[in-house]
């Protein structure tokens, strides 16, 4: 068995920035089915890596893809968030389920950029990097722990600012409101942040499906987190962080007939199935007579 | 203080508002006006307004639609940690014979219209402020209940709040001395004052 450390540490905090991102989009938008997929965050962050490989092929540019597509990431952050400042839109107003139609509308838009951009690759005999599509830890460089670690000292930081309105706000708007949080500035930071953190992992390591949609739903079902936001929040960040921490290890040290399974890969697969498997339970039991 | 006085004068969405309207202290501050007038919309300005300073507790039209699967007793729980000075459910009792027991452990996705309703009405007394602004607060409620949330509301007169009521039965209902706050409406403007 080996351990590798940094490559385990960035594994957690990979792990602890999707969860967090998945339990912000639902807090805020009181959706259950909110996520930074769903709400099309994973698309611009997929949408970055293209453009970056794309222009890195055309191009000749010296620079880890990683790197450029944080740096094209960056941009349609800052886009994004000056569009929205120009619309001056009543975010009290909005209807979350449109939002999130939206949002899936736009992943499937990029879904299927992303299959023309395979064919082109095949059709000119270009080798495809297919390791782009599912969320891994093989490839990191040390500088990324740095980056990575400033973004998480910020994130307990801005817990420890908005925790009482985060919490409020999982009631609902109106209950919130009325108790006198400051809810649309909440939101608009939760959001933004949620697209930020997803962006940033998808950058570096790939596309983590589920994982942001499934496990704030777990951790709700887990008997010690159960109906307290504080405790989904900052546990369940610790504990989204050590959950892709020991698939990490798994694959490190187990490969498949030589070959290293995508994390991405197996918590895609292992997040939705015991969703189905919690959630199915519950709710039947829940039904019998 | 006995009473706030609102004079002021704004516009939203091209639309006019004229507030001149005072709110009294030991009194029951009906508004009224028409079906669709917008005494709702009015109800949840004053929510971000500084009209009225942050002692107070809403009570809106609103179902609680929580994300997570809470309880009555949970959501009690997050109010008594995250507002001070709040009463505690034996406070209650005693001071107001307020009993929530039965639907204590009842999760909120699962109440009636009328227990959602009871419910709102405990977390908002639970608050222990000294302004309540109430809308509706007594719809999907048997006439029984109505009149204990009723007696309830005079026994936080008699402790010196103010209340700020909607409710289309108004006077009906309500026999004891009122302050009427009065809202008319036409294409351009939107009218809050007092008197009928």
């Amino acid at each position: 068995m080996e351990i590798n450390s940094l490559r385990l540490l960035l594994a957690f905090f990979a792990g602890s920035f999707l969860t967090t991102s998945g339990s912000l989009s639902q807090n805020t938008t009181q959706n259950s089915l909110a996520s930074p997929s769903t709400l099309g965050f994973d698309a611009l962050g997929v949408l970055s890596v293209l453009l970056a490989h794309g222009l890195m092929t055309l191009f000749d540019i010296q620079i880890t893809l990683e790197v450029f597509s944080f740096l094209i990431f960056n941009l349609f952050f800052v886009g994004v968030f000056f569009f929205f400042k120009g619309m001056n839109i009543d975010s009290t107003k909005l209807d979350m389920k449109i939002i999130i139609l939206i949002g899936l509308g736009f992943n499937l838009l990029i879904g299927a950029l992303f299959s023309v951009v395979q064919f082109l690759f095949i059709a000119t005999n270009t080798k495809f990097p297919t390791g782009l599509w599912f969320g891994s830890f093989k490839y990191y460089f040390s500088y990324e722990l740095i980056l990575f670690l400033l973004l998480f000292l910020a994130l307990l930081f801005f817990f420890l600012r908005n925790l009482s309105a985060l919490r409020l706000l999982s009631v609902g708007v109106p209950f919130a409101r009325g108790l006198g949080a400051n809810v649309v500035s909440t939101q608009k930071k939760s959001l933004f942040i949620s697209f930020y953190l997803t962006g940033l992992v998808i950058c570096f390591f790939g596309v983590f499906s589920f994982i942001s949609l499934v496990f704030p739903h777990i951790l709700r079902l887990l008997p010690f987190i159960k109906n307290d936001m504080r405790k989904e929040f900052t546990l369940g960040a610790l504990i989204g962080g050590l959950f892709m921490m020991m698939l990490d290890f798994l694959v490190y040290n187990f490969d498949f007939y030589g070959a290293e399974l995508p994390v991405g890969m197996i918590s895609s697969v292992l997040g939705s199935f015991v969703l189905i498997f919690l959630l199915s339970r519950n709710y039947f039991k829940s039904l019998q007579k | 203080m006995d009473k706030i006085q609102q004079k002021n004068i704004f516009t939203v969405n091209s639309v006019q508002v004229n507030l001149d309207f005072s709110l009294h202290y030991h009194k029951i501050n009906l508004l009224q006006g028409a079906n669709g007038i917008g005494k709702t919309t009015f109800f949840e300005y004053l929510k971000d307004s500084n009209i009225i300073d942050n002692n107070r507790a809403f009570m809106d039209q609103f179902p609680l639609c929580p994300i997570s699967d809470y309880s009555v007793s949970d959501l009690a729980k997050i109010i008594q940690e995250e507002v001070p000075n709040t009463y505690s459910i034996e406070e209650l009792k005693e001071k107001f014979s307020f009993d929530i027991d039965d639907l204590l452990g009842k999760k909120v996705s699962f109440l009636s219209g009328g227990e959602q309703q009871r419910m709102k009405f405990f977390l908002t007394l639970l608050q222990n402020r000294n302004i309540y602004l109430l809308d509706e607060p007594f719809q999907y409620l048997d006439e029984e209940m109505s009149l204990h949330f009723l007696n309830i509301i005079n026994k936080l007169i008699d402790l010196g709040k103010l209340i700020f009521l909607i409710e289309h039965r108004g006077e009906k209902l309500i026999s004891n001395e009122v302050h009427k706050i009065s809202m008319k409406k036409d294409e351009s403007t939107i009218e809050v004052s007092d008197g009928n």
